[in-house]
């Protein structure tokens, strides 16, 4: 589907970078909306407004499965893949999410009886 | 989204009552009290009335003594103060002492009745939840039965369900809502109606077309009547919002 505001970057929140770190796990291979969020433990309602970004972005593309439904015994699933672009992209959002997250980390007090790392 | 309204509207309602029928519990209660005071206040001023009345022949007795001890009668309160006789001094002190009391007791009355008139208006008020315990209810039943037959009435009144409706997104007719219910009862009529209504709300006809079937893919995979109804709810809150808004539609709708 071709989106207005294709290769801009989309708007990068924790529940982004979750889509993106549990896509990531399996760059390659297609996932559909139900078991990104089932893995990422969203509701699909949540999910399927991020993909739709990532996919205007041009991080993600989608087809759809090619089975017949009537000898699947159900609707057809649209499959989400990582592009090329896309999984470096993601790495390096999900890198700058992790230093952003990393000093609020470093920053903790140590207990005096814990020996320093 | 009717069915949401109508639980929305079943639940306000039903607040309602059970705020009024408290209002009017702790109304009542109020009232018992302040009538319990004014009575008490009332008898208080009876027996201040009787009190005074009394006094007040006292002190005329006295001056009455007074009178004759300064034309020469020699009576059993004269002291030699001149002017008034000292039982009367004291019974006057006593006499203006009582009368204080009686105003504070009129002031008190008054404050206890104002409470009962104010009372007595907001049970007036709570008449309706005080006097039918079923009321509540009764009018939750009606929101809900008048939602459901006036969307039934309405039919496509505006594009939005027209387009819908020749999608295919919605089943309305009453065949289709039976087909659902005996398939999954009241949940499954939720389910479908939320998604339908997701559906719709989304901007673009190729996204209603491509979301409509993989929302159904998902709704076939998801088990559990009222799991897929908690899903389609929250689908139906949040998918739509942001899919429009990716697309960068969601200023040219209204949701």
């Amino acid at each position: 589907m071709a989106r207005k505001s294709q290769q801009a970057a989309p708007r990068m929140t924790l529940h982004t970078l979750a889509v993106l770190q549990a896509m990531l796990e399996d760059p390659t291979s297609a996932h559909y909306g139900l078991e990104i969020a089932n893995a990422v433990n969203f509701p699909t309602g949540t999910v399927y407004p991020i993909m739709a970004r990532l996919e205007a972005a041009g991080w993600v593309s989608s087809t759809w499965e090619n089975v017949t439904p009537s000898e699947e015994g159900r609707p057809r699933r649209r499959l989400y893949t990582l592009t090329g672009s896309g999984a470096r992209a993601a790495r390096q959002a999900l890198a700058d999410g992790r230093r952003l997250i990393a000093p609020a980390h470093s920053t903790r007090l140590q207990h005096p009886t814990e020996s320093p790392a | 989204m009717i069915c949401l309204l109508a639980l929305a509207a079943s639940v306000h309602f039903y607040a309602l009552y059970d705020a009024k029928t408290v209002a009017a519990n702790r109304a009542l209660e109020a009232s018992r009290k302040a009538n319990v005071v004014l009575a008490n206040v009332k008898r208080e001023i009876l027996a201040s009335q009787g009190y005074q009345k009394s006094l007040k022949a006292r002190v005329a007795a006295d001056r009455t003594i007074f009178t004759d001890e300064t034309s020469g009668i020699a009576g059993p309160g004269f002291t030699g103060v001149a002017g008034f006789g000292p039982v009367a001094q004291e019974d006057q002190m006593i006499l203006n002492r009582d009368l204080r009391i009686l105003r504070t007791v009129v002031g008190d009355v008054q404050t206890a009745q104002r409470t009962v008139g104010t009372t007595e208006r907001a049970i007036a008020a709570d008449d309706f939840a005080a006097r039918s315990p079923q009321a509540g209810l009764a009018w939750s039943l009606v929101a809900l039965i008048g939602s459901g037959l006036l969307a039934a009435a309405t039919g496509p009144l505006n594009a939005r369900r027209s387009i819908v409706r020749q999608g295919g997104y919605l089943p309305w007719a009453s065949q289709d809502w039976q087909r659902l219910y005996a398939a999954g009862g009241w949940a499954q009529v939720l389910t479908v109606m939320l998604v339908g209504s997701a559906v719709a709300s989304l901007g673009h006809p190729d996204d209603r077309d491509r979301y409509g079937e993989e929302w159904a893919g998902d709704m076939a995979n998801i088990s559990g009547k009222w799991r897929r109804a908690w899903w389609a709810i929250t689908l139906r809150i949040f998918a739509p919002h942001g899919i429009n808004s990716a697309r960068g539609e969601l200023s040219a709708r209204k949701y």
